[in-house]
């Protein structure tokens, strides 16, 4: 017997699924003759409140991406707000636009640049419990990192040294990630659905890791570096899988994860960058992306009454989100409909 | 040339004078020459060196291209927080002189470091344009060179132009002229001496 709360969870959800633009819907977008046909066209969607406040002349795609990606942190904490039993999972989730925020701020503090509020993601002060204002004013990446010693970003402060030796941000990205993913799957094995859930968590985790020795490797970053970058917890691709992955020679760096479902994606990937000069990096990056959203959508399809929906949902908004953000800068800096329609995703 | 001819006193002094200037002058215009010459030749060697202006403007645009799909891909405030992982790029542009000519040069101290940027598109199109840095820098000094090298070109010709077409011939002309009035008095003096003696021979 279903739990009655997961059950009015999923139920919410299948109904905020249908205000949910279609990726078909977005492609017939896609070939709109501007920015303001763009912004029209919205006005039948969730995002007409927003969008019908900018007089006709303002309408730019950096603001209607700032109305996207509010919209998607509202629709992440709305789903948390719905009395579920799993909220704390679901605020745990959420979190990733409060891991990102911070992505930025140490960016921007590594090479001392000032940044503002309207770089982050519109992320309201109730949703989280960093003290995003006391960060922005931060001198460097060091005080930025004792600002956050009281959250749960307190392992940051130990990566200091670490970043300092490399002199790269990468390092305390990968240890949010690492604590950000390490607190969902701790979480995970006490969920409803399980199976589903960890499917998708785990899933975007090996994408993650995967993709990240990819882009290092051909880099020639030095391993040392790649292996501190790796998450500490793994779903299906494994450390091991992935050490042999990093050491393995040109031809058989694929047959490294044969034992996990990511071979042929990997061989594809390869394929792409030819361990060369001229890899075509960014379309590895969307070959992933379209993996990982594919499976959600795949999860929607095929588990419409279990928890996997819920946070497969969550997946769509944030795939929405970024198809919209695609269009609209894509309109902005005239890139053609073709070109536009095949980075949309779903 | 009636400036001249009309000021100057007709002299031995003033011709001796004159043929010092108009040595003076011959060297000077020899050395301009010269000059123009090099300079010529120096913009030749430039001109070979601009030809990579179209691979460039290539690299430019293949580099526009992968920066309007990053900017698309991951938007506006994504993409300029992965570029913000990237350091500066420092140059330094030091006066050098070619002939007298004091053109730029173009020191290229610190390419930015690009291998740690998060996001692999953004690493795709900062690839391209760190690799058209190089080249675009070397095509804008060249530029700037060739620019003061032909200025200056422009007046050492206008100068050998000068020399050659005014200032000379009218030294040549006031030359003749001097030496043409000191023939005239000597021979004035020549036949006002051969008078006064042949006066002087019937008084006695």
């Amino acid at each position: 017997m279903k739990n009655p709360k997961i059950t009015y969870l999923v139920t919410r959800t299948h109904g905020l699924k249908t205000h949910l633009i279609r990726p078909e819907e977005i492609q017939v977008m896609a070939k709109a003759k501007s920015l303001k046909e763009v912004a029209d066209s919205l006005l039948k969607s969730e995002y007409a409140e927003e969008v019908s406040k900018i007089p006709a002349k303002e309408i730019d795609a950096s603001t209607l991406e700032r109305i996207f990606l509010k919209k998607l942190v509202e629709r992440f904490y709305f789903l948390v707000s719905i009395p579920s039993g799993v909220q704390d999972f679901l605020r745990e989730y959420s979190k990733r636009f409060e891991v990102e925020n911070i992505r930025r701020i140490i960016r921007a503090k590594h090479v001392g640049e000032t940044i503002e509020e309207g770089n982050l993601i519109p992320l309201a002060r109730e949703y989280t419990l960093v003290n995003f204002p006391a960060l922005l004013k931060a001198n460097d990446v060091a005080e930025v990192a004792a600002l956050l010693r009281e959250t749960a970003y307190v392992s940051l402060t130990e990566k200091l040294d670490l970043y300092k030796k490399y002199g790269t941000t990468l390092v305390l990205e990968a240890c949010l990630d690492d604590v950000y993913f390490g607190k969902l799957w701790e979480m995970v094995d006490k969920l409803p659905d399980k199976k589903e859930v960890k499917q998708l968590v785990g899933t975007e985790m090996d994408l993650k890791n995967i993709l990240t020795v990819i882009g290092l490797r051909m880099r020639n970053v030095e391993p040392a570096l790649i292996e501190e970058m790796l998450m500490s917890s793994f779903y299906e691709a494994e450390r091991r899988h992935l050490t042999s992955f990093m050491r393995a020679g040109i031809k058989d760096a694929a047959d490294a994860l044969v034992a996990t479902p990511y071979a042929k994606l990997v061989e594809e990937a390869l394929s792409l960058t030819h361990w060369g000069e001229k890899a075509l990096f960014s379309e590895v990056e969307k070959l992933f992306r379209k993996e990982f959203y594919g499976k959600a959508f795949k999860m929607l399809r095929e588990n419409p009454f279990n928890m996997g929906f819920a946070l497969a949902y969550l997946l769509a908004c944030e795939c929405e989100a970024k198809n919209l953000v695609t269009l609209s800068v894509g309109k902005d800096l005239k890139i053609g409909d073709e070109k536009i329609q095949k980075d949309i995703i779903g | 040339m009636s400036v001249l001819l009309g000021r100057a006193a007709a002299t031995r002094g003033v011709l001796l004078r004159l043929r010092e200037q108009l040595e003076f002058v011959n060297r000077g215009r020899e050395l301009l020459k010269m000059k123009r010459d090099h300079l010529a030749s120096e913009v030749n060697r430039l001109l070979k060196k601009i030809r990579v202006r179209q691979t460039v403007d290539r690299q430019l645009m293949e580099a526009y291209e992968k920066l309007k799909a990053t900017y698309s891909s991951l938007g506006y405030s994504s993409a300029a927080s992965e570029a913000s992982t990237v350091g500066e790029l420092e140059v330094r542009v030091r006066p050098i002189s070619i002939m007298g000519v004091v053109v730029p040069e173009v020191l290229l101290e610190k390419k930015p470091k690009i291998d740690y940027i998060p996001s692999l598109s953004a690493y795709e199109a900062a690839r391209e344009v760190n690799a058209a840095i190089k080249d675009l820098l070397e095509l804008a000094e060249t530029e700037a060179q060739i620019q003061a090298i032909a200025q200056e070109l422009m007046m050492v010709n206008r100068k050998v132009n000068a020399l050659d077409k005014v200032l000379i011939p009218s030294m040549l002309e006031l030359i003749r002229y001097i030496e043409g009035r000191l023939e005239e008095e000597m021979l004035e003096e020549f036949f006002r001496a051969k008078r006064v003696r042949a006066a002087i021979r019937t008084r006695r």
